[in-house]
């Protein structure tokens, strides 16, 4: 009786051959198009929701994190601000320019032009951008750029999410956040508390123009 | 696929090596189900889809609990929920839907509708019956998926029968039980006593906690029949469990220690007064009560969190049947009463229900199948639900049957669904219930409205299904069989939590909503082919598409919101229809392959394959769904190799190895500990 024993021997390596190899994972965010962006420096109050730590300042056009007043967007944690309109907190840095921002719905090439109507700056009561980005599960509120796992307690920036900016200075720009971690497969359990932001952007340099 | 249509060939081409040299064994066995119809009935007379698990197949593998036997059933996975509780998968339907019985009294004590069959011995257990597709026009709530029921052993023959078993294995795990049955005449006793340890298992070395913390529990389990006279039969079960574990959680800088402890019993007793061979009426109460304490000390000794949760069900039920020529119908009315104290609770809820139920099952000319049933559910809170089922069978031939059913089923909200009141004070939000939400919110100051609050004001809705079911048996020889069903379930009005407001400081605020419709659909195909005392293999697949209907629609839409990012462009793409994956924790395809061999008259091998191709247990890009750009688990094959060898007529061991490749996945993957061996050995005395 060698058959059955042959049959379920091939059967078996079938079935054990079915497995697809896990795909090798491509550490694309070190691609040179894209900013990447350490705002991890927070730390949140549970009792009142309130955090602290430093705002990681970038300017549109210098392509970099800058220290001086002439910033556009500024990150810290899940929060972000820009530098237009009133600061809602005192460990904010203060707007000097004319910034706004909205977000819209589309793939980033799909966005190319800026709808200037939605355009919205930070006030004493909370950031243009929802500061609190702990929509839900199902994303079914869906007003933020990100949402926010009951299950794994991880935050995922959302695709088809373009934050369009004014910049201080009147020119504008627009950002596709990708990634919030610093590592590929985070963990909130041995310490991935996130604010490492990968983004790639494109900025308008010619003042007034709203094409992209 | 490919792969699976040359496996399809190979067990079709299968018969054709094995029929020369068969012996036609021209008896067939006629099963026997009771949980379709509440009566006895042959299986090959239902046309609904059926699964009997056997006793023999309990022992193959040493089996200490249901969920070392039913997870290696076809299309059955154990799925770790969206609460990080793990319950059963049947036809793709959540873990909620499906209503467990020990010899037709339910079992309660389900975490967030998931109920852990780890703790349900099968020591002294004669088959489990598999009723797949909607089962609530019998049972009421949590059956719109199907009923699994465990049938104790009954004693045919006067005198006493001592059955023992020993179990060692891997992890330190101990399992032993003792079962004493005695009959005399008109009656009828039977005690078992189930004991289980282990010392758990750590698949992460890093952290200092382990996957699964130590733990023991045992199971008491006693039944008394006796035949007052040649029309009253009275019929007493009772069980006790109990389940010490050692809980251990990380807080930001320290261990903390503690205990996690489950504490059970039931109580029921029947009466059942035969009037003449045609009738019966039946009286049953039953009382369970599932009580589980937990709580965690810092490393000071202080308290530092403890949680229970106490659930108690009285059901009362009175049936009557009868029978006449090919004609079996069945009436029974009751009403069961459940209560539940538990912390984050706002008060401690209750729920009556009365019911009526009945169910009619014809066979006409030996060839045509029916079952009609329908039933009644008044709860006190609630609209009041019906529940119908049909089912037709056709015998083309005494080889071929066709059977096809539909029916209705439900599930009410749970409490946790309307009650709870509960605040997250480490990620920062409250979830209300349903019931309890307005009051709550009101009495908050400076909230804000997400959802307009006049939505919560009406009661949650039950969630409701439809099920459709058709099969084809195919039977060429009675050493072969073939067995196909194509199944579809939709369910309605899905409770969900979704944001309601946000308090003053931002915090989140959730309750529960009817929102969305799901669809489960596939197929399950079964063959068996057997070579009485020499060989038999079984070959089980499931194809499975589940998805959620909103999902589907509102993907096709131009505007739609559905966006992934594509990982090698780093750019946002539109989702279309295709790329949909489906439920989250829904694997398309699962396979099983189980091979016996009798290496002589008293040793067999059994070696079992198990397959589940590859699925998420959530969203890695934020869009709220499960599509093609998502990070998955992969599929993953679990192989189990035992050997059963009769020492003498009343003594038997066994030997094997479980999971064989040793395949742990310690990141997504919790319930599969590696490779385990065990060694085992029963006697019995009589």
């Amino acid at each position: 009786m060698k058959y059955p024993i042959f049959l379920f021997l091939f059967s078996f390596f079938l079935f054990t051959s079915c497995e697809k190899n896990s795909t090798e994972e491509i550490l694309w965010w070190h691609d040179a198009d894209v900013v990447e962006l350490d705002a991890s420096d927070f730390e949140l109050n549970i009792s009142d929701t309130s955090a602290t730590g430093s705002f990681v300042k970038f300017s549109f056009s210098e392509g970099n994190t800058v220290t001086h007043d002439n910033w556009d967007v500024a990150f810290r944690g899940t929060t972000l601000i820009v530098n237009g309109g009133e600061k809602a907190h005192n460990d904010q840095p203060d707007r000097t320019g004319n910034a706004a921002v909205y977000i819209a719905t589309g793939s980033m090439s799909a966005i190319d032009s800026v709808d200037t109507t939605k355009l919205l700056q930070d006030n004493s009561s909370g950031s243009a951008i929802l500061n609190n980005i702990m929509i839900d599960d199902l994303g079914v509120s869906g007003q933020g750029w990100a949402s926010y796992s009951f299950s794994t307690h991880l935050f995922s920036p959302r695709a088809g999410r373009i934050l369009v900016f004014r910049t201080h200075d009147n020119k504008y720009a627009k950002m596709q956040i990708i990634y919030f971690y610093d590592s590929l497969n985070p963990d909130t359990g041995s310490g991935d508390i996130g604010g490492f932001y990968t983004f790639n952007y494109v900025y308008q340099s010619e003042e007034g123009n709203t094409m992209f | 696929m490919r792969c699976l249509l040359l496996i399809l060939t190979l067990l079709f081409a299968l018969p054709v090596f094995g029929q020369s040299d068969s012996i036609l064994i021209k008896k067939k066995l006629q099963e026997v189900i009771i949980s379709a119809t509440k009566t006895n009935q042959t299986v090959n007379e239902l046309p609904i889809p059926i699964t009997i698990i056997s006793e023999k197949e309990v022992q193959e593998f040493s089996a200490s609990k249901l969920y070392d036997v039913i997870t290696k059933q076809t299309g059955i996975v154990s799925v770790t929920t969206k609460t990080g509780t793990e319950g059963l998968q049947m036809q793709g339907l959540d873990a909620s839907y499906t209503t467990f019985l020990i010899d037709g009294f339910p079992i309660i004590g389900r975490s967030f509708g998931t109920l852990d069959l780890n703790r349900i011995s099968v020591a002294d257990i004669e088959r489990i019956e598999v009723v797949k597709g909607p089962s609530s026009s019998l049972y009421g709530s949590n059956a719109l998926g199907g009923v699994i029921n465990l049938i104790s052993k009954k004693q045919i023959d006067d005198g006493p029968i001592i059955s023992t078993s020993l179990k060692h294995a891997t992890y330190n795990s101990t399992n032993s039980s003792l079962v004493y049955k005695y009959k005399e005449g008109t009656f009828q006793i039977s005690n078992s006593f189930d004991y289980y340890k282990t010392d758990g298992y750590d698949l992460i070395d890093t952290d200092l906690l382990s996957t699964v913390n130590p733990y023991s529990n045992y199971t008491f389990r006693s039944n008394l029949k006796y035949v007052l006279s040649d029309k009253l039969l009275l019929n007493t079960n009772g069980h006790y469990y109990k389940q010490e574990q050692i809980n251990i959680a990380a807080d930001s800088s320290s261990l903390l220690k503690g205990e996690s402890n489950i504490k059970e019993w039931s109580l029921g007793t029947s009466a059942k007064y035969l009037m003449n061979a045609n009738f019966f009426q039946q009286l049953e109460i039953y009382k369970t009560n599932y009580r589980a304490d937990e709580f965690l000390n810092t490393e000071d000794g202080v308290l530092y969190e403890d949680n229970y949760f106490d659930h108690t069900l009285l059901q009362s039920e009175m049936k009557s049947s009868f029978t006449y020529k090919g004609l079996n119908s069945i009436l029974g009315f009751g009403i069961t009463k459940e209560e539940l104290s538990r912390r984050d609770f706002s008060n401690n809820p209750e729920q009556d229900l009365k019911f009526i139920y009945g169910q009619l099952d014809a066979t006409a000319f030996n060839k045509v199948n029916i079952i009609l049933g329908s039933r009644y559910d008044n709860y006190t809170n609630y609209t009041p639900v019906v529940s119908n089922k049909l089912a037709l069978g056709f015998s083309l031939t005494n080889k071929i049957q066709i059977n096809g059913s539909v029916g209705t089923g439900f599930k009410t909200p749970d409490f946790r669904q309307k009650y709870f009141d509960f605040t997250n004070s480490t990620i920062g939000y409250i979830v209300l219930g349903r019931d309890v939400a307005i009051d709550r919110l009101d009495a908050m100051q400076n909230i804000q409205e997400v959802v307009p609050f006049s939505e919560l004001s009406s009661p949650l809705k039950s969630e409701t299904s439809l099920n459709i079911n058709i099969g084809l048996k195919y039977n060429p020889t009675d050493n072969l069989s073939f067995d196909l069903n194509l199944f579809n379930n939709k369910v309605n009005d899905l409770i969900e939590w979704k944001l309601v407001a946000k308090d003053e400081n931002n915090t989140n605020i959730y309750s529960f909503f009817n929102v969305n419709q799901v669809e489960t659909k596939g197929l399950e195909f079964n063959t068996t082919y057997k070579k009485v005392d020499d060989w038999e293999i079984k070959f089980g697949y499931q194809l499975l598409y589940a998805y959620d209907t909103e999902v589907v629609k509102d993907i096709e839409k131009d505007d739609s919101d559905y966006y992934a990012l594509d990982t090698e462009t780093l750019t946002s793409v539109k989702l279309n229809k295709e790329d949909y994956f489906g439920l989250f924790n829904r694997s398309r395809q699962m396979g099983n392959i189980k091979f016996n061999y009798h290496l002589n008259d008293k040793t067999e091998m059994n070696t079992m394959l198990t397959y589940r191709s590859k699925y998420a247990i959530s969203d890695s890009n934020g869009n709220g769904i499960l599509d093609t750009y998502d990070k998955f688990i992969d599929g993953y094959s679990l192989c189990d190799v035992g050997i059963t060898h009769q020492i003498s007529l009343l003594k038997t061991c066994q030997i094997g190895i479980k999971n064989i490749f040793g395949f742990t996945n310690p990141e997504y993957i919790s319930n599969i500990s590696g490779r385990l061996y065990y060694m085992s050995f029963k006697i019995n005395f009589k």
